[in-house]
């Protein structure tokens, strides 16, 4: 991929999104199990902040206000992550422990990747790694104004 | 009313060098712009962070366009999205159509790789039996390459490798760190893999200072380091006195006058009312797909199928670069430390046809650039990474860490052979907001372009794992309905307003000239005969200077 078909992101035609009206689409609820997600696939750790910090959940409830298709996907995942959280633990999947949190993502991550996993995951790196502290943590050190560029400074 | 010598349509490559060169010959020009005067501190977007961004680049609700419609990661008024100004396609017609509405065109955010065609690629039919020959030559077309290359600034190396002529060029950057393992790599294959060249400068010319590295060109470049058409061709048209640039101007028809050109009707976007420019000569640099969609909306007594297009010619020959990328990430290189690997924005080492002295099972050939480098991350940078290594966590997050930078993207761009059934008409149902018939695509690959994309897979594999890269991902499939091609997205149409020796075949002589309109050019893409590999932009510019200084000469002897 170059960067211009970098350009054509998620590929969601204009037609389907709605206008953010400033009404937030998730319930506080929602938003707190996805913060919850976001947070477990892109953690906070002594290096960096994770994706909390760097406001993935305020990002993923942007888009999802103004993406149909989005809210379709992510509500209908948080109803079946509660659903198999009830079936499993007798509990909704916020009142579940730590371990049963982790266990209910392990089932819809692996070994075949839920849609909605797909989705938030993407969704995490894409606003993680686009936040000045994703970038931080990479080591990113590029769009300044440099004299001159100094080439490779050698293979390993 | 005044009657100007030359009406410009379109302010890009074409445009801009027609704008030049007749404006230095003290011509009297007027172009018309769809769109506004570039104001790069309101248009460029090349030094914002993604994270002062409302949607990250991933644009509103993840469609990668922001709110008033621009690509959040692009020059604003570039897309393929026009809500005003739609375009319909038949089934399986894979083109998207990007458009620029904006005073420089697409040269505002272009990749900058700057080839020069070969003396094979005007030959094509006489070669391979397949597809057209231009009515011109290399030779004929080599001067004013140099011309472009000196005004413009391309960096490169002279190589001497008949696919792929030496121009006249800056020293190229020095090679990021994966460009070096697939410089390593194409090495061990025996395949060549030289300095990139691109139309940004590294040394200071004509006043514009040489690139600053900030690897952000597709998104304009403020300081003009990488160049474009609306921050030299024409300012330096406008100081001449000789030319009036009229913005938000969408062209509707070209006006008729016994047998000729009389002149250009567009609509004022702003009043939305209709005027009417006088012109001696129309030059059309609207780019492939508005050229042809113009002509084609010109319909006249004379010409009932459209301007200058008795032969049914106009809009037939629709072609894009046949393109196929891998991308992989080198492993060896994630135990290098942070680094500035930007760069510029564009190839510092590529690929050139390397396979032009052999029987190939396609014909025609392609070119692999090569993109690498510590970039600003997109949104989509990790994506292929969390699919490899299915974890998350704190494991997912250092591998993201460890793999960027070592990612490296080769892109082959190819030659499509040209073909009547890939087109583009007006659709009779469909307006745009101004009134005017849209175009509907018919947009089809050819057998030899799946062939060349199969050959470009097999070989992009081998380069990438001979640099010692493990491949991430790529496009298309052989299930694909189009191979491993991918579909749309290059931009690089041509063809619609080809050139050739015989009218009925073709619309314009071999200076972008109609057969059947004297004082009517096409040099923009439109004119192309074929396709070859290389990116057409510079191919554009030397064509319109060409066809330019052909207008001024046979305009000063009456001839038109």
């Amino acid at each position: 991929m170059n960067r211009r078909t970098a350009l054509l992101v998620f590929g969601v035609a204009p037609a389907a999104l709605a206008a953010a009206n400033g009404n937030k689409y998730f319930t506080e609820r929602q938003l707190a199990v996805i913060r919850d997600l976001s947070e477990r696939i892109i953690p906070a750790d002594s290096d960096a902040g994770g994706a909390a910090d760097a406001k993935v959940p305020e990002l993923i409830e942007l888009l999802a206000t103004e993406n149909p298709d989005y809210q379709q996907q992510l509500s209908g995942g948080l109803a079946s992550l509660d659903e198999f959280c009830l079936k499993e633990y007798s509990h909704a999947y916020p009142d579940c422990t730590g371990e049963q949190k982790k266990l209910a993502l392990d089932a819809i991550a692996f070994p075949s990747t839920t849609p909605f996993y797909t989705l938030v995951r993407d969704l995490t790196l894409a606003g993680y790694f686009t936040s000045e502290i994703g970038m931080k943590y990479l080591g990113y050190q590029g769009n300044h104004f440099r004299d001159g560029f100094p080439g490779c400074p050698g293979l390993p | 009313m005044k009657t100007y010598d030359v009406c410009i349509v379109g302010s890009g490559a074409a445009g801009g060098a027609a704008a030049k060169v007749l404006t230095d010959r003290g011509f009297d020009v007027v172009m018309l712009e769809a769109g506004p005067t570039l104001d790069v501190a309101q248009h460029y977007t090349e030094h914002k962070w993604t994270y002062s961004l409302l949607h990250r680049g991933l644009g509103v609700g993840g469609s990668g366009y922001d709110e008033a419609g621009n690509r959040e990661l692009d020059v604003e008024h570039i897309g393929s999205r026009f809500k005003d100004e739609p375009y319909t396609s038949a089934p399986d017609s894979p083109l998207v159509w990007t458009r620029a509405r904006l005073v420089g065109g697409r040269t505002n955010h272009w990749n900058r790789v700057a080839l020069r065609f070969s003396e094979a690629d005007f030959r094509q039919r006489s070669l391979t039996g397949l597809g057209s020959d231009w009515p011109i030559t290399y030779q004929e077309l080599a001067p004013y390459y140099e011309k472009v290359e000196r005004f413009i600034g391309v960096y490169g190396t002279a190589e001497n490798i008949p696919s792929a002529p030496d121009g006249f060029f800056q020293p190229p950057p020095k090679p990021r760190c994966a460009d070096l393992a697939v410089q390593a790599g194409a090495k061990r294959l025996g395949i060549p893999c030289i300095p990139g060249r691109a139309a940004i400068i590294t040394q200071p010319l004509n006043g514009r200072p040489p690139c600053h590295y900030c690897g952000q060109c597709t998104r304009g470049c403020r300081m003009h380091s990488a160049f474009s058409s609306g921050q030299t061709m024409i300012p330096q048209a406008i100081a001449t006195g000789k030319l009036k640039v009229i913005p938000f101007a969408m062209a509707r028809e070209i006006t008729v006058r016994h047998g000729k050109a009389s002149g250009v009707t567009y609509i004022d976007k702003n009043t939305r009312r209709e005027n009417h420019i006088a012109a001696k000569a129309v030059v059309l640099g609207a780019s492939t797909c508005e050229s042809a969609r113009l002509l084609l909306n010109s319909r006249s007594a004379a010409f009932p199928n459209g301007l200058a297009n008795s032969s049914g010619v106009v809009g037939r020959y629709l072609m894009d670069s046949s393109a196929h990328g891998v991308t992989a990430y080198i492993p060896a290189l994630s135990k290098l430390p942070p680094h500035d690997d930007e760069g510029t924005g564009s190839v510092h080492v590529y690929i050139p046809w390397w396979k032009y002295d052999r029987k190939n099972d396609f014909a025609g050939g392609y070119h692999v650039e090569v993109y690498t480098g510590r970039q600003m991350p997109s949104p989509t940078e990790f994506r292929p990474i969390a699919r490899e290594f299915p974890q998350y966590g704190i494991s997912l997050k250092q591998k993201c860490r460890e793999i960027y930078g070592t990612v490296v993207s080769l892109a082959a761009r190819g030659e499509m052979i040209p073909d009547e059934r890939s087109y583009c008409e007006i659709d009779p149902n469909v307006r745009d907001k101004w009134g005017i018939p849209v175009l509907r695509f018919h947009f089809k690959w050819g057998d030899n372009e799946r062939a060349m994309a199969k050959d470009m897979n097999q070989n992009l594999r081998a380069v990438a794992e001979a640099a010692g890269g493990k491949v991430l991902g790529e496009t298309g499939g052989p299930d694909r309905p189009h191979g491993y091609l991918s579909a749309g997205g290059v931009a690089h149409e041509l063809g619609t307003v080809r050139m050739g020796l015989d009218p009925k075949t073709s619309v314009l002589n071999g200076y972008c000239q109609a057969h059947e309109v004297k004082n009517l050019f096409v040099t923009d893409g439109a004119c192309f005969t074929t396709n070859p590999d290389k990116n057409p932009t510079i191919s554009i510019t030397a064509l319109s200077w060409r066809a330019a200084e052909h207008l001024a000469d046979e305009a000063r002897k009456g001839s038109l």
